[in-house]
């Protein structure tokens, strides 16, 4: 029988519930709950009282919680892309477009946008190395002022237009060129398919291209094809150098493959292993002249006579080489003598032997580097010397450069402008350049182009060549764009886009391409035309057996593939015909000026980056100006100080300019940067500094760069804003006042340096000095805090540093430094959290230079932390030096107690304060790292050693069940050090190299005796000098 | 001259009777000289008025108003702070140590002092309090329970300053108070204005100069002045803390307590001079603040400058005498460097022109004492500034030494406090009995009545 359940529900919960014996439980619910509402049991709220609270409630939210911090919302993906984990960012191989060294760059985003660039740790060249340029191209992303719309000139007046209409503009000009031809203008063209496609527009827009740089190494690649016939000047394997005498070369700023050069030249700085030695003849006081082991001032027009000197010495005097006999360049050194060479230029005799002697020590591994700026007899007498020497050897036969295009020279320049004058042109396109800028004044380019028919600007930024222009169209950022880039053989690049372009903007590859096909722009015509001949032309050449589409996307993730190609270096070097372009100037008692590159800006193209018109130049420690660098006698003769005025004359051309006067700078050797004073560009680069440009022109002076000029003091005077040395310091009172400012820093050990003579042979000079300070100094307390796990340090070899930057905008990038501007950075308000240095030693005008990256020390025993009185800054169990932004009141107590003075206090909201609140403006906001804080006025700040970084390396330990001792995580600074000089780690990690450098001979702590206990050591310079052979 | 050191010094010029007295002290309240006090108020507003456009640009656009920097993080804000703490000394001196040492001179100018430090201590206190970056998390520095468990760094001596400094301004507004109370009785019953003696009448406390106030009355001021007593060399001794506690050269000095306290008495009393001389004459009170009284306020002048000028050789000498590099600098920088001239001032106002009250006739000449308390206070602000500038702006790295200067807010709201501080003199002169009625009376002839006339031979 069945059985029927008893339940009355028909359905039962349990056995007891089937045999009906269910006790009644509790309710599942609490009484009341569920039920009418019983009001008997809850307290008495009035109404009244129920009044005032909403009242009072109302008026907190209305003033108690209102969010002044926040302008927005966080909105999470409605749907998140499967590569982009909130929080963690990816990375992406590019390559860099600042110069033509197109180095290979890893971009950093996070939930979709770039924050940060560093080198590509995998590129063969750079080695995870970028300039400060390459640094601070993130900001040039986000740059509020980039032109968004392409601009269509109506009436005189630019107004922004569809992309459709203006392409209708430039396409009804093509279409109707009737024959003429087009010219395109460009900067080096890195790509091999850009290049490609320029070459075929040849044909079918009969398009002229012009080709230049401003600042290149076209004098010494001319002066290699006229001595060898044919080729460009090689590479050169810097890390193989044993000496290196720069002739003018300005930091070897237009030396090929930069990163190469800083690492390799650092690679020889070392006490232990192998030390180079630097010679640097220059009349301009650059940062080889502050690098070198041996600084010699030589002007412009007699640095020709002083390598014919040494190569007077070599071949007359040691007669060491096969070359001793040949009378083609005996005839050329003769009458250069080392005693009238001596007479001429001033340089001593002894300097002069010793030159030679060492060219000849290090025959084969030396390399005579001439500059750019540097006049043809130089140049070739470099190379001359450099084949008679052997150093051939240096030169690089895996690789040699590639140039797509042929640069086009001065001549070439001059007859294009006359072309343009003349209406000639159909369409004159500009890409990415600034002709009217960069060329030389006296051409008129822009009056020229007043006559030329359609003119169409590719331009990111404002600049005055799309002033000129009456189509702009804007251009993407190079990380909104595809490409790719050969610059030496046997090594291909890719550049990826990482960004959707922010304002549909698009490349001019692309729009170039789109308009010779006569088809409309799509996103991906230019990406589907590099892949098509990477695929058929670049695949092939790798050997490789996997599929295309595989290997392309292994090579996007790589940046870079290698492919089946060999360097070889071209000719044979022909001395009758080298000799033969040698024309030494003569003996010239006057003024030369010395026009260079600006350090941070290049050709002015990086002038609308604040980051970059910040970062002080590594000598002056100037910002945001260029300058007339003028010696310390010709100063003391004009009676000019830093901040009068001078007025420059040459040939007939005059311009008044700010003075700076320049320790070590050649007695009369002017130098003045070019890339300042832009007329259209913005806000950030316009009327900062001065455009030198039309001093210069096209028929050149003693070079292209460098010419005879007359100066005379002028009136007035001028602010320039320096990071150091706010005001210059005078040297007035007594002798026992005076002499303690002079070389303070020597005296009070905080830059200790020797000769590498001495120290090989008391290799223990530094350590006695540290044991004596460490004996006197003393604590009466005992020390709290033991640090036995992690203890975080950083070590700066300060032989390796050569003062470049890099490290500096690396920071601004990481950490979100605000840019101030001049005016603030002129009160002494500068926020680096990483600052290089600079100490001159000696007498000013042979003065010695001296780097030293100055950044928090993160003390054991921080004297700002005791002084702060709401403990906003304080001690972590690992050594750091911690900022809790949030509790910052502003007392400045701790930055006036920080004996190294690398606090950095918002005195303003910088951001807003800065020029109209540039840099508050969208989309400026994507551009900070999420990962730091972005402070506000009123709080204190200061290098935190990345501490993002080590939280990211925890995590990361943490994840992969690792046991984090430090590993994997560096820091910005560390990572963008070109020449690797910064190490940092935990220094309890016997394995890391800050431990090692701990243990160097060589390190020290700065203000050891303080007893601060700082966490940064640094390692000592040595200086070659020429004392082994003195002794 | 001679001069008879046997009989005390008469503490009034004259036969002053105890009626004389009150009705002296009364007058500026009962018959005003308002156009007079209106002259000065408005004066007083216009100086206020400066102040508060600076402190409306510093607190729209942030310290960097201001022409600080790094080095230089701190200026004329603490500077004006150390200096009004300064000023702010002399009147709890006169007041209580004074009171403690019987010294019966005090009484006819401790009222006023006291009054200046209240208003000197106020002032001062402005500028630690908008110095900072931000200012409106000020409570940020006091020790409150809150959900973030974040308490104050007791380490620092910003925060002791912050429990000093409050401390001196409450016990000397209340020991202030509490000797205004017999006089508010007074005026309480010499009025006949009904809202005045409303307003007296609250402030009196009910006051009815019985015995038994007079008992307490006496016995709260002694152990006020007790407690008062050893404030007087806290305060700037912590305040001296702020620079002896850092390591920065020139402020690393374990002479600054002794030094900071004879510098403030020495600017306060010279303050209290400069301040007196007027008001002596306005009030016609020659004959209660008397010469006598003025000359020993300068001989304490000279002493405390004498003191003064020993810690500044000192300091030289132990620069010298430690070997220490950067000590040795920071003394010789400030001789010869980029701020001689500040240095130079303090010295010549500080430490020379107050040598020339050795001389008894300028000791007692009341417009030369005018000048020189003058310049003693224009000397101490410069010793503040050269303390607190020159040892910032070159300390130990070369590469970050600076130079500073103060803009026009700087100076602005310097403006303002002198506004802030004689709108309180102003007002305190106007509405308030500025001798303390009730001590002065306690030292009148007529208040040791005999049959003799009241002189005692």
């Amino acid at each position: 029988m069945t059985k029927t359940p008893k339940t009355e529900h028909g359905y039962w919960r349990s056995l007891a519930d089937l045999n009906g014996e269910a006790e009644i439980r509790d309710s599942e619910f609490a009484e009341g709950g569920t039920g009418p509402i019983d009001t008997s049991g809850m307290n008495g709220l009035s109404r009244r009282r129920f009044m005032a609270l909403l009242g009072a409630s109302a008026a907190l939210a209305g003033t108690g919680c209102d969010n002044y911090r926040g302008h927005g919302k966080i909105v999470s993906y409605s749907k998140q892309p499967d590569t982009v984990v909130i929080g963690r960012p990816n990375y992406y191989a590019s390559s860099c477009n600042g110069c033509a060294d197109a180095c290979g760059v890893l971009v950093k985003t996070r939930e979709g946008r770039p924050i940060k660039v560093d080198g590509n740790p995998e590129h063969p060249v750079n080695q995870g190395k970028i300039c400060h340029k390459g640094q601070a191209s993130v900001l040039a992303l986000y740059h509020p002022e980039r032109i968004r719309k392409p601009l269509l000139t109506v009436d005189g007046k630019k107004q922004a237009v569809e992309w459709a209409k203006a392409e209708e503009a430039v396409l009804k000009s093509l279409k109707g060129r009737n024959g003429k031809p087009v010219a395109i203008v460009t900067h080096t063209v890195t790509s091999p398919s850009f290049a490609r496609l320029l070459e075929s527009l040849k044909s079918d827009w009969a398009a002229e291209i012009i080709s230049y740089e401003q600042f290149d190494a076209a004098a010494r690649d001319l002066a290699w094809t006229r001595a060898r016939g044919q080729g460009l000047y090689p590479l050169i394997r810097w890390e193989d150098a044993r000496l290196v005498v720069s002739v003018e070369a300005n930091g070897f700023s237009d030396a090929r493959e930069q990163m190469r050069l800083a690492r390799g030249v650092a690679k020889n700085r070392s006490a232990e292993e192998e030390f180079s030695r630097i010679y640097a003849l220059e009349g301009n006081y650059s940062l080889s002249g502050a690098n070198a082991d041996i600084h010699v001032q030589v002007k412009p027009s007699d640095q020709a006579a002083l390598l014919s000197a040494a190569l007077h010495e070599i071949l007359v005097v040691h007669k060491q080489t096969p070359h001793a006999r040949n009378t083609d360049l005996l005839k050329l050194v003769q009458g250069f003598d080392k005693t009238s060479v001596s007479a001429r230029t001033g340089v001593s005799t002894e300097v002069i032997a010793g030159l030679a002697e060492d060219l000849l020590k290090y025959r084969g591994a030396g390399i005579v580097f001439a500059g750019g700026a540097s006049d043809e007899a130089t140049q070739m007498l470099a190379q001359i010397l450099n084949e008679v020497l052997g150093n051939i050897a240096i030169f690089d036969i895996d690789a040699s450069p590639v140039r797509h295009l042929e640069s086009a020279n001065m001549a070439k320049i001059v007859s294009y402008v006359e072309n343009v004058r003349a209406g000639r042109y159909a369409a004159v396109i500009h890409i990415n350049t600034n002709p009217v800028y960069d060329f030389p004044r006296d051409l008129d380019y822009a009056g020229a182009l007043k006559g030329a028919g359609t003119v169409v600007s590719f331009a990111m930024n404002p600049s005055e060549t799309a002033e000129a222009s009456g189509i702009v169209l804007p251009l993407s950022h190079d990380f909104e764009s595809w490409g790719d880039a050969q610059v030496r053989t046997g090594l291909m690049s890719l550049r990826q886009p990482v960004i959707a372009t922010l304002y549909g903007t698009r490349q001019a590859e692309a729009c170039l391409l789109a308009w010779q096909l006569g088809k409309d722009f799509h996103e991906d015509i230019w990406h589907d035309y590099v892949k098509n001949r990477w695929e058929k032309e670049v695949h092939p050449r790798t050997g490789t057996a996997i599929e295309f589409s595989h290997w392309w996307n292994a090579a996007l993730h790589d940046g870079f593939v290698k492919i089946e190609e060999y360097g070889q270096i071209g000719g044979k070097f022909d001395a009758a015909r080298a000799a033969s372009f040698v024309r030494i100037p003569q003996a010239d008692e006057g003024v030369e000026v010395v026009f260079t590159e600006a350090y941070s800006l290049g050709d002015g193209r990086h002038a609308h980056n604040g980051w970059l018109q910040e970062l002080p130049h590594p000598i002056s420690r100037v910002v945001w100006d260029n300058y007339a660098a003028i010696s310390y006698g010709l100063a003391e003769s004009l009676k000019v100080d830093t901040g009068d005025q001078v007025s420059l004359e040459i040939e007939g051309r005059k311009m008044i300019l700010p003075v700076l006067v320049q320790p070590s700078q050649q007695e009369s050797t002017i130098a003045v940067q070019l890339g300042y004073g832009r007329s259209h560009s913005g806000v950030i680069a316009e009327k900062v500094g001065f455009d030198a440009a039309p001093l210069m022109s096209s028929k050149g002076g003693i070079s292209a760069y460098v010419y005879k000029a007359s100066v005379k003091k002028a009136a007035g005077t001028y602010d320039l804003a320096s990071v150091q040395d706010h005001h210059p310091i005078e040297l007035t009172g007594p002798e026992a006042f005076t002499s303690k400012i002079q070389d303070a820093h020597l005296r009070r050990q905080i830059i200790q340096e020797n000769t590498l003579h001495n120290h090989r042979e008391d290799p223990h000079w530094l350590a006695e000095i540290n044991r004596h300070k460490e004996k006197h100094v003393f604590s009466i307390y005992e020390e709290e805090q033991k640090y036995t796990g992690i203890k975080w340090a950083m070590s700066i070899d300060l032989n390796k540093c050569n003062g470049c930057g890099t490290c500096v905008v690396a920071c601004s990038s990481e950490n979100n430094v605000p840019v101030i501007g001049k005016e603030q950075v002129k009160k002494g308000r500068e926020m680096h959290w990483l600052r290089i240095d600079r100490y001159y030693s000696g007498d000013p005008k042979s003065a010695k230079s001296s780097f030293q990256p100055m950044l928090c020390q993160h003390c054991d025993n921080a004297p700002c932390e005791n002084v702060c009185p709401v403990g906003a800054t304080a001690h972590s169990p690992e050594g750091l030096n911690d900022m809790a932004y949030n509790r910052c009141v502003g007392t400045r107590y701790c930055g006036n107690n920080c004996p190294y003075k690398v606090r950095r206090f918002n005195f303003h909201d910088f951001r807003r304060f800065f020029h109209d609140s540039v840099y508050y403006q969208e989309p400026m906001q994507l551009a900070q790292n999420p990962e730091v804080t972005v402070r506000s006025r009123g709080v204190m700040e200061k290098c935190s050693f990345c501490v993002q970084r080590i939280s990211e390396g925890r995590a990361q330990a943490r994840r992969s069940q690792e046991e984090f001792i430090g590993q994997g995580v560096t820091a910005a600074c560390q990572d963008a050090c070109p020449s690797g000089a910064i190490e940092f780690g935990n220094v309890n990690d016997k394995n890391s190299g800050v431990a090692k450098a701990r243990k160097d001979k060589l390190s020290y702590h700065v203000l050891q005796e303080l007893n601060v206990k700082p966490n940064v050591t640094y390692l000592a310079r040595l200086r070659n000098s020429r004392e082994e052979v003195k002794s | 001259m001679s001069l008879d050191y046997s009989k005390p010094i008469p503490l009034f010029e004259g036969k002053v009777s105890l009626r004389e007295m009150d009705d002296a002290i009364a007058r500026p309240m009962e018959k005003p000289d308002n156009s007079r006090f209106l002259f000065a108020l408005s004066i007083c507003g216009v100086l206020l008025s400066i102040g508060g456009v600076s402190l409306y640009q510093l607190l729209a656009h942030g310290t960097g108003v201001w022409g600080l920097n790094s080095p230089v993080f701190w200026g004329w804000a603490i500077v004006n702070f150390v200096f009004w703490v300064g000023i702010g000394h002399a009147g709890t001196l006169i007041s209580a140590i004074l009171f403690l040492m019987r010294q019966k001179w005090r009484n006819s100018i401790a009222r006023f002092a006291e009054a200046m430090t209240i208003f000197a201590v106020i002032t001062a206190l402005i500028f630690p309090l908008l110095h900072t970056g931000r200012p409106w998390l000020a409570h940020y520095l006091l020790p409150y329970p809150n959900e973030r468990a974040m308490w104050v760094n007791f380490r620092s001596p910003l925060l002791w300053d912050v429990f000093a400094v409050s401390t001196y301004f409450t016990v000397s507004l209340v020991f202030w108070y509490v000797g205004l109370i017999p006089d508010f009785a007074t005026m309480r019953d010499r009025t006949k204005d009904k809202v005045k003696k409303f307003i007296y009448s609250i402030f009196s406390l009910g006051w009815r100069h019985s015995n038994r106030h007079w008992q307490h009355y006496e016995r709260t001021y002694l152990i006020l002045a007790g407690l008062a007593t050893p404030l007087v060399l806290s305060v700037h001794s912590i305040v001296s803390f702020d620079f002896a506690v850092s390591l920065i050269p020139g402020w690393h000095t374990t002479i600054f307590p002794p030094y900071f306290v004879a510098g403030a008495i020495f600017s306060g009393f010279a303050m209290v001079v400069t301040v007196l001389c007027v008001v002596r004459v306005v009030y016609r009170l020659e004959n209660i603040i008397t010469l006598d009284t003025m000359e020993r306020m300068n001989k304490v002048i000279m002493a405390t400058g004498l003191m003064v000028g020993y810690a500044y050789s000192m300091e030289f000498f132990i620069a010298w005498y430690s070997g220490v590099e950067p000590e040795q600098f920071i003394f010789l920088n400030r001789a010869f460097g980029p701020y001689a001239w500040a240095y130079w001032i303090m010295v010549t106002c500080n430490v020379l022109i107050p040598q020339l009250f050795w001389f008894r006739n300028i000791r007692r000449s009341i417009p030369l004492m005018f000048i020189i308390s003058i310049f003693v206070n224009i000397g101490m602000w410069f010793e503040r500034f050269v303390i607190t500038v020159t040892s910032l702006h070159r300390d130990f790295l070369p590469s970050s030494w600076g130079y500073y200067s103060p803009t026009v807010w700087d100076l602005g709201l310097y403006i303002g406090s002198f506004g802030l501080f004689f709108t309180g003199v102003v007002l305190f002169a106007r509405f308030m009995p500025v001798i303390a009625m009730a001590e002065l009376k306690a030292v009148g002839d007529d208040a040791q009545p005999s049959h003799h006339g009241g002189e005692h031979e």
